[in-house]
């Protein structure tokens, strides 16, 4: 009992001190300041902003550059206000980073920067599209050539059916020659597959569904629409949904959005071939490390592109949505 | 006072625990209050700086606009120096940044401005002194891109900084709930302990008190046999406890040696009763011996007379018991408080025996059978002479013939008796015994009763029990003496 105060003593001084020292450290735990600790310092040009598929791209390069001593900075058209990819290469090259990984998409348009990049030492990876093959150190993304045979080669499953194919794309077929190519190569290997017609959609986030709307009202033929974007998938769907066409038009897509795969699911959308985009970005990081690092230039990395129908739709949904 | 823990001492450490809780737990919100300030002070601040980059760099931009379509030096010295402000102060700031994208904003910012930035600002202001309009132009068009993309970094940078410092408020935020809790918890945690600390002692303290307390009520109420108080303490209530324990141990010797005194004085006061009572009956014996003692000589010289002429008429057995007599007489003349041999005492009584027997003739036969280790007991003068004198005259001198009286020892229950038996007539034992215990009306030769002889021998032997007597209708009588050692006798 003559003990116990003695205790409570103790107590309450070990409980202060205790206090003492944990707090004096979380009350002057240092908020400065950055120390540099990277070697090498990288650019992503996203070519799309606020889309999951270059969201997972930018994604996965952070992710495997993070214990190498690599700082990423990526520059897109929502954080610069710049519209232009070649501006952004521009800004990015008089930066002077240790590499650029940028979509191939209208090299040739950026083909100033890009030997300015050359010029000073700038290795450059194209992803997604291959674009001009002098101009780049190496590529990653899918096969794009294969991709459009892949495109239609989905549509001839069905023996005997003719098919008008309108193929909607991004830019025009100037831009786009690759996937276009693979496609129009397949279509003149088949006698019952016509291409209708080849739609641009420069400005598809406002006049896409009235241009096929226009064009499908205008040749009541075509039975087949390709949508060679990741936009254009689910945009399609809706219009075909709204038309009362579901059944009588079959649409190929180019996304593995969850809303292409649930039109899949629906039976509105006949299939998709998509490109991982995490895979895309851990190659093309990998690839330019490598670069950077070995001090040479590397030649296309095809990432696979997977079909995706209503036969094996169950699997990629299921993953879909846990993602 | 060495307590370790006195009662100041003990409530000065919980005062002292009280105010040092009180201190800590008031003292770290304003500590915090105070680094929390000085750190949202310097998040604003960056905040500004970089506002000021971006403003220096519009500045820039506008002075050499302003010098290209005007041609107009003044503005050259603008670009140069906010040139140059925007070179160092966008070093420094590169020192003293949040993260890593800052930092990589800042080192392309030092990168443009080094070399495009600086190429272009240069070309742009020499051709505006050239000729060459469409260089003028063109550089100058190139020039407001650069200073554009370093306005997007720097835009870019305030974003992020402008994010960092959010992120920093949230947790300081954060850090100053948590605080609060933790003070919460700290204040309430010693708070319980304070008063634990608070009860436990004032619980003890009460006990021991109590304790105290209850004790010496039982000593108001004259109780002082209370056991001794034992405290579970170390302060001051020991002390009073150890007090309290002393001065009832004080207390209690003292009324022991009040009781000893009294009960000394009681055995005093009787023992001098006691004494008084002897010196009367000495004095009641003494009183007798003077009577006895009326003109002494003349008696033994008219015995002596009596004696020669019994010689010159040849009348011998009348000279021997006039010579018995004033044997006899010439003993019980001795001191009474004289202490005898019980050899010397049976010498007297054989003369007394004569005389009687020439008295009684063949009528009484005296039998006196004493074991001889007794011949050197002693006892007071004239203790057998007064009882055998009482068998003659209440036992024996009645009876025509065949009167016996008997003086030997016996044991009994292993006490050693001196006994004076007749087979005279013999009384109830109630007049027996009263015999021994009133004083005598009956005239003795020595003028000393059984009552007398009783009382002296318990004075001389210091007991009550040292004479008895048996006596029945027409049995006779028997009185017992104890014989005790005169070793005993000293030590009784």
């Amino acid at each position: 009992m003559k003990d116990n105060y003695i205790i409570a003593i103790v107590v309450i001084i070990i409980l202060s001190g205790i206090f003492i020292m944990d707090s004096l450290e979380m009350i002057n735990q240092d908020y400065s300041y950055y120390k540099k600790d990277y070697t090498e310092n990288f650019i992503l040009i996203k070519k799309e902003s606020n889309n999951y598929y270059w969201d997972a791209i930018e994604k996965s390069i952070v992710e495997n550059s993070e214990n190498d001593n690599i700082a990423i900075e990526v520059l897109d058209e929502s954080k610069t206000n710049l519209i232009s990819q070649n501006e952004l290469l521009e800004m990015a090259v008089i930066s002077k980073p240790s590499g650029i990984i940028i979509s191939g998409f209208d090299s040739s348009s950026m083909e100033e920067n890009l030997v300015e990049a050359s010029e000073e030492n700038i290795p450059i990876v194209f992803i997604n599209d291959e674009g001009t093959n002098a101009l780049r150190d190496a590529y990653v993304g899918p096969n794009n050539y294969q991709r459009g045979q892949m495109a239609i080669q989905e549509l001839i499953s069905e023996t005997g059916q003719e098919y008008n194919v309108l193929i909607v794309d991004e830019y025009g077929v100037e831009e786009r020659n690759l996937v276009i190519e693979g496609m129009i190569s397949e279509i003149n290997n088949h006698e019952n597959i016509k291409l209708s017609m080849i739609q641009a959609s420069s400005d598809y986030r406002f006049d896409l569904s009235n241009n096929i709307r226009e064009v499908v009202s205008q040749n009541p033929e075509i039975n087949v629409i390709i949508g060679t974007s990741i936009y254009h998938g689910s945009s399609i769907a809706k219009l075909i949904i709204e038309m009362n066409k579901v059944g009588d038009i079959d649409i190929i897509a180019f996304d593995g959005s969850l809303e292409t795969l649930n039109f899949i699911k629906r039976g509105v959308i006949k299939a998709t071939l998509f490109t991982d985009g995490e895979t895309i970005g851990t190659e093309a990081i990998n690839t330019l490390k490598t670069i950077v690092s070995d001090d040479i230039s590397l030649d296309a990395y095809y990432v696979p592109t997977v079909v995706v129908n209503e036969e094996n739709i169950d699997d990629y949904i299921a993953g879909e949505e846990n993602e | 006072m060495n307590n370790k823990h006195s009662i100041k001492k003990t409530l000065f450490i919980i005062y002292l625990l009280i105010i040092f809780s009180m201190l800590i737990g008031n003292l770290f919100p304003y500590i915090s209050y105070e680094r929390y300030n000085s750190v949202l002070n310097d998040v604003s601040e960056r905040v500004y700086d970089i506002k000021d980059l971006i403003e220096t760099n519009a500045k820039i931009d506008v002075a050499l606009s302003n010098f290209v379509f005007s041609g107009d030096r003044i503005y050259i010295d603008q670009i140069y120096n906010n040139y140059q402000d925007l070179i160092i102060n966008s070093n420094k700031y590169k020192e003293i940044v949040f993260d890593e994208k800052s930092h990589l904003y800042l080192e392309n910012i030092e990168n443009i401005l080094d070399n495009e930035y600086s190429e272009m600002l240069e070309s742009t202001i020499w051709s505006v002194r050239g000729v060459d309009e469409e260089a003028k132009q063109v550089n100058y068009y190139q020039f407001k891109k650069i200073n554009q993309y370093v306005n997007i970094y720097l835009q870019m940078l305030f974003d992020r900084e402008l994010e960092n410092s959010r992120q920093i408020k949230t947790q300081l935020k954060e850090i100053s709930d948590e605080m609060t809790v933790r003070i919460a918890i700290f204040m309430f945690s010693n708070l319980v302990f304070i008063l634990f600390l608070g009860f436990s002692y004032g619980r003890r303290l009460s006990n021991n008190l109590k304790k105290l307390t209850d004790a010496a009520e039982e000593v108001s109420h004259g109780n002082f046999q209370i056991e001794k108080i034992n405290l579970d303490s170390d302060d001051e209530t020991l002390l009073l406890a150890e007090a309290f324990n002393k001065l009832i141990g004080n207390t209690k010797s003292l009324i022991n040696k009040i009781k000893d005194n009294a009960n000394l004085e009681v055995k005093l006061h009787k023992e001098e009763a006691e004494k008084s009572q002897m010196e009367v009956l000495l004095n009641q014996a003494k009183l007798k011996g003077l009577q006895a003692q009326i003109n002494p000589h003349f008696l033994f010289n008219t015995l002596n007379v009596i004696a020669k002429t019994a010689i010159i008429e040849d009348a011998d057995d009348t000279c021997e018991l006039i010579e018995n007599v004033s044997d006899m007489l010439r003993y019980n003349l001795n001191n009474i408080d004289r202490i005898i041999t019980v050899n010397e005492e049976i010498n007297n009584i054989e003369n007394y025996i004569s005389i009687q027997k020439a008295r009684f003739g063949e009528r009484v036969e005296f039998i006196i059978a004493i074991d001889s280790k007794f011949l050197n007991y002693h006892l007071p003068l004239l203790t057998l002479q007064p009882i055998i004198e009482n068998a003659f005259m209440h036992g024996v001198e009645d009876l025509e013939s065949g009167g016996e009286i008997h003086v030997y020892s016996t044991q009994i229950e292993n006490k050693d008796y001196l006994v004076i038996e007749d087979n005279g007539v013999g009384m109830k034992q109630a007049k027996a015994e009263t015999l021994l215990m009133e004083e005598s009306t009956t005239s003795h030769s020595t003028g000393i009763g059984l009552n007398n002889v009783r009382k002296r021998l318990e004075f001389y032997y210091n007991r009550e029990d040292v004479m008895f007597i048996k006596s029945e209708v027409a049995q006779g009588t028997q009185v017992f003496i104890q014989m005790i050692d005169s070793i005993e006798v000293e030590n009784v």
